[in-house]
Order: structure tokens, then C-alpha cells, then sequence
């Protein structure tokens, strides 16, 4: 039967299928392109101007005009979500307006809400649990040059992507970031200008901790991008990093923060992950039955 | 890494990586995000690897990682098309949006399609400590000793992974057994 059973699940779960030319260029180019947008952003600023620049060049970070952004709750009304829209209108939201400018992109966190039950949509985790106590950060991202960014029907439209997340004090960046908080985000264009609600798990609860906004190139969390004091959980930008790497903070108020919650989370998070390492309690079983089927496999 | 370096490191295991990527996902979209992602990664990492000692464990690691962070569900609800659903066999040419990724000859054996799609399904509903090194066993072919490095257990414990999938997966599939 083991012979069998082997034989069965080879066939089963060999490989059908292979990725085809066309996925395969596309890596190609982005690495292309990836390496063009270097070489380009390195150029784009002329000698003769470079003072005017400076500021610029090393990342400005200001208030820019608000009247040139909507607002996150007419963000939120671009969606055709009233619920999430009223709350950006409440007392809870927190509007920013603060803008930094890295590797010729301008990003500005326009504003922050979170609570329960705020969006017209009803999101689930992947279990199908309704995620319902949620927050919501609206940014904008620019071309520096002033060139719109392209209409999500573009071809172009994706070609420079980003990553926007809430970060956490003292939690590892590359566990605890918007992809493992059950993030999700949705854009549109407006006059030249991307829009972007992001959204995960209420994050309020970790507010004593220190809570950040960071928004890299690419579609990931780019661990490179930032540093994370081991000592102090302070989170800071690599200033060696080439592409990317803005980095706001949350000013949420330390009430709101739930340490006991904040705990529960994180224990939840680390069972989640386990899996990569035995645990204490099942250890003596896998000895147990090291000793039984040590024989069976070949290496 | 050059160019070159990863055209050789797509043709060497661009195979192997897709199929491991789609037995993780659950769509053509995830499947296809999810290869592009990791070769990507493994070009920003590339000088922590040692491409004369086995690529294709840290290729197959990134997608993993990769993989784990994603799974609670990263959702996208921007204005573009929908998820392509993987194709079940035999109803490829009914796809809405054209296909992603070429189909191999069907190959006859004793294990037909609906066998097989059993066998597939009974795997997914494993829980993810034994589907993973299931996958990584049977799919990709590698050595115990390889799964223990990229799932950071002991040899022993990777035995008892897949000693524990057959088990379950036996009971699962003891009708479908019985019928061969």
C-alpha cells in the first residue's frame, strides 16, 4: 500500500502546467526597468539646479497645499462607500496632509480613521471570518515631475507599484505589516494623481507602541527599505536605500491603545506562523514517531 | 544577479517554482503574482545566494515566505478584472479570460483525471504542516534533507509530516484506493 500511495500521489501532484513566455519576459523586464528607473532618477535632477534641490533630493517632508488632494472622505466617496466616507467626516478620523518626496515620487498621507463597522463593504479573512474592526489610511502618490500617473486602464497602469503599510514599533516589519494584518487596498486616478485607501486589522490597539505609515516601490514590504531598532522598536528609513522608502508616523492617540488585545494579536500571529520549528509541546511525539518511521523514506 | 544569471536561473526552475506556486494558490492570477514575486525577491537577495549549492531550495523558500505572508488573504478590490480560476482538466477550453501557463500532454495511467482531481483535492484540505512538505515531497521531488532546510525542522520531523499526510490522506481516499 505505501508503494502504491507514493505512486498515487506523484501522479496526482506532479506538475501540469508551466509558465508560459509571456510570464516569464515579464520578470525579465521588470528587472529591466527596475534598473532603467535607477539609472533615470539619478539623471533627473540637473547639476545647475542640485541646490534648489537639495531638500528634495534628500526627501522633503512638509505640509503641502491641502486644497490640492481630496479630502479621505471624498476619497472614500470616489469608492461609493458613504459608510467609511461619514466616518472620515467624524470625530474619530485624523486627517495629516504631510508629504515626502523620494525617488521621484511625491507621497502624501492625506488622513487615518478606524473603528467598527465604518465601510459600506464587508471584507472577510481567509477563513471567512467578516473582518469588521478595521483602519483606513487614504494617500496620494505623485509623479514628481508632474507627469499623471496612469489611468488604471492603462497599459503603463501597475508598471511602478506600491506598497503601503502600517508598520508597528517593535514588531518586525516583514511579519507585522499590511499583508499579515489582512490588509487590502483599493485605488483610482484623478487628475494625475493615485488615491489609495488602505486598509487592515484596527492597528489602534498598538498605539503605545508607536505606530508608523510606510510606503515603499514594489509590491511587497521591502525589508531593505527601513531599519527597526532592535533595542527600542524604533522604526527608521535606510537612507542607503536607492528606490522608495517614505515613512510617516501615525499620530493615534496612546489611549486608544489595548495592550491585553495588542497581546492576544500578536499571540495569534506567532501560532499562525508556527510551523517553521517544533514546538515544546508536540516534541516528544515526533521523537516517538522519528523512531517508527526513521526507515521508511528514502533520502 | 545579471540578466543572464536569472534567464538561466527561469529556464533551470521556472518550472518547478510555477508548480509549487500553483499548488499554493488558488488562482492563475495568485499563481502567476506569486512567480513573478519570488524570482523578483531572489534578484534583490541575490548575493546572500549561493548559486553553486542548490538555487532551487532558495527559490523555492522565498516563494514559501512569500506565500505565508500573503495568505491572510491581501485583497484586491481595484477596478480590474477578475481572478482566472485554475482550470480543472477537460475544461480548459471553457475559460472566460484565455488561459495563463500551458497544459502538459495528458498522460495516461492507471490514475485517471477524476482520480487524480480526488487525490489534489483531499491534499488541499490537508492542514498546512502536512500539505506543505506533501507538496514539496511529491511535486517538487526534493530530498527529506532539503524540506527540513526550507521548512526549518529536523529530518525526523519532516518523516513525520508525510508519514502523517499518507495517514490522514489513506483514510481520506480509502474509497478511491479501493477502487483501483
Amino acid at each position: 500500500m505505501k508503494c502504491d500511495m507514493d505512486q498515487i500521489l506523484q501522479q496526482a501532484l506532479s506538475p501540469e502546467r508551466e509558465p508560459d513566455c509571456r510570464l516569464n519576459r515579464q520578470i525579465l523586464q521588470r528587472l529591466e526597468e527596475a534598473e532603467m528607473m535607477r539609472k533615470q532618477n539619478k539623471k533627473r535632477i540637473p547639476v545647475v539646479a542640485f541646490a534648489a534641490c537639495a531638500t528634495l533630493l534628500l526627501g522633503s517632508m512638509g505640509v503641502f497645499a491641502a486644497w490640492k488632494y481630496l479630502t479621505p472622505a471624498e476619497v472614500a466617496e470616489g469608492f461609493q462607500d458613504e459608510g467609511l466616507s461619514a466616518a472620515f467626516h467624524g470625530e474619530d478620523a485624523i486627517e495629516i496632509n504631510e508629504t515626502q518626496e523620494y525617488g521621484g515620487y511625491r507621497i502624501t498621507l492625506l488622513g487615518i480613521v478606524s473603528g467598527k463597522n465604518l465601510s459600506h463593504y464587508i471584507g472577510t479573512d481567509y477563513q471567512g471570518d467578516i473582518e469588521d474592526d478595521r483602519s483606513y489610511v487614504v494617500t496620494a502618490i505623485e509623479n514628481a515631475d508632474g507627469t499623471p500617473r496612469p489611468m488604471v486602464s492603462d497599459e503603463a497602469y501597475g508598471e511602478d507599484p506600491f506598497f503601503v503599510s502600517p508598520l508597528i514599533g517593535g514588531l518586525n516589519p516583514w511579519m507585522y505589516n499590511a499583508v499579515t494584518l489582512g490588509g487590502g487596498y483599493t485605488e483610482y486616478i484623478v487628475d494625475g494623481i493615485q488615491y489609495r485607501i488602505t486598509e487592515c486589522d484596527n492597528v489602534e490597539i498598538f498605539a503605545d507602541r508607536g505606530l508608523y505609515l510606510s510606503v515603499n516601490d514594489g509590491v511587497f514590504f521591502e525589508n531593505s527599505a527601513y531599519h527597526m531598532d532592535p533595542v527600542t522598536g524604533v522604526i527608521t528609513r535606510n537612507e542607503e536605500y536607492s528606490g522608495v522608502n517614505a515613512l510617516f508616523r501615525l499620530p493615534i492617540d496612546v489611549n486608544k491603545a489595548n495592550p491585553d488585545a495588542a497581546a492576544a494579536y500578536i499571540q495569534s500571529m506567532e501560532a499562525e506562523n508556527e510551523g517553521e520549528g517544533e514546538s515544546e509541546e508536540n516534541a516528544t511525539d515526533v521523537i516517538i514517531e522519528e523512531e517508527s518511521v526513521l526507515m521508511e523514506y528514502d533520502e | 544577479m545579471n540578466r543572464e544569471q536569472l534567464e538561466q536561473c527561469i529556464n533551470e526552475y521556472g518550472k518547478d517554482i510555477y508548480a509549487f506556486c500553483s499548488q499554493m494558490t488558488r488562482s492563475i492570477q495568485e499563481t502567476e503574482d506569486l512567480y513573478q514575486d519570488t524570482f523578483l525577491k531572489a534578484v534583490e537577495i541575490s548575493d546572500k545566494i549561493d548559486f553553486e549549492n542548490n538555487p532551487k531550495s532558495y527559490l523555492v523558500s522565498i516563494a514559501l515566505r512569500l506565500w505565508k505572508n500573503r495568505k491572510r488573504k491581501y485583497a484586491w478590490r481595484a477596478r480590474i478584472a477578475g481572478t482566472k480560476q485554475l482550470v480543472e482538466e477537460g475544461t480548459s477550453e471553457e475559460t472566460e479570460n484565455g488561459r495563463s501557463g500551458q497544459e502538459n500532454p495528458v498522460e495516461e495511467g492507471y490514475l485517471n483525471k477524476e482520480r487524480k482531481k480526488q487525490v489534489r483535492d483531499a491534499v488541499e484540505r490537508l492542514d498546512e504542516k502536512y500539505r506543505i512538505p506533501v507538496y514539496l515531497y511529491y511535486t517538487l521531488q526534493l530530498p527529506i534533507a532539503e524540506i527540513a532546510d526550507i521548512m526549518k525542522l529536523s529530518n525526523g520531523a519532516v518523516k513525520s509530516r508525510l508519514h502523517k499526510a499518507r495517514n490522514i490522506l489513506k483514510q481520506e481516499l480509502e474509497v478511491v484506493l479501493d477502487e483501483m
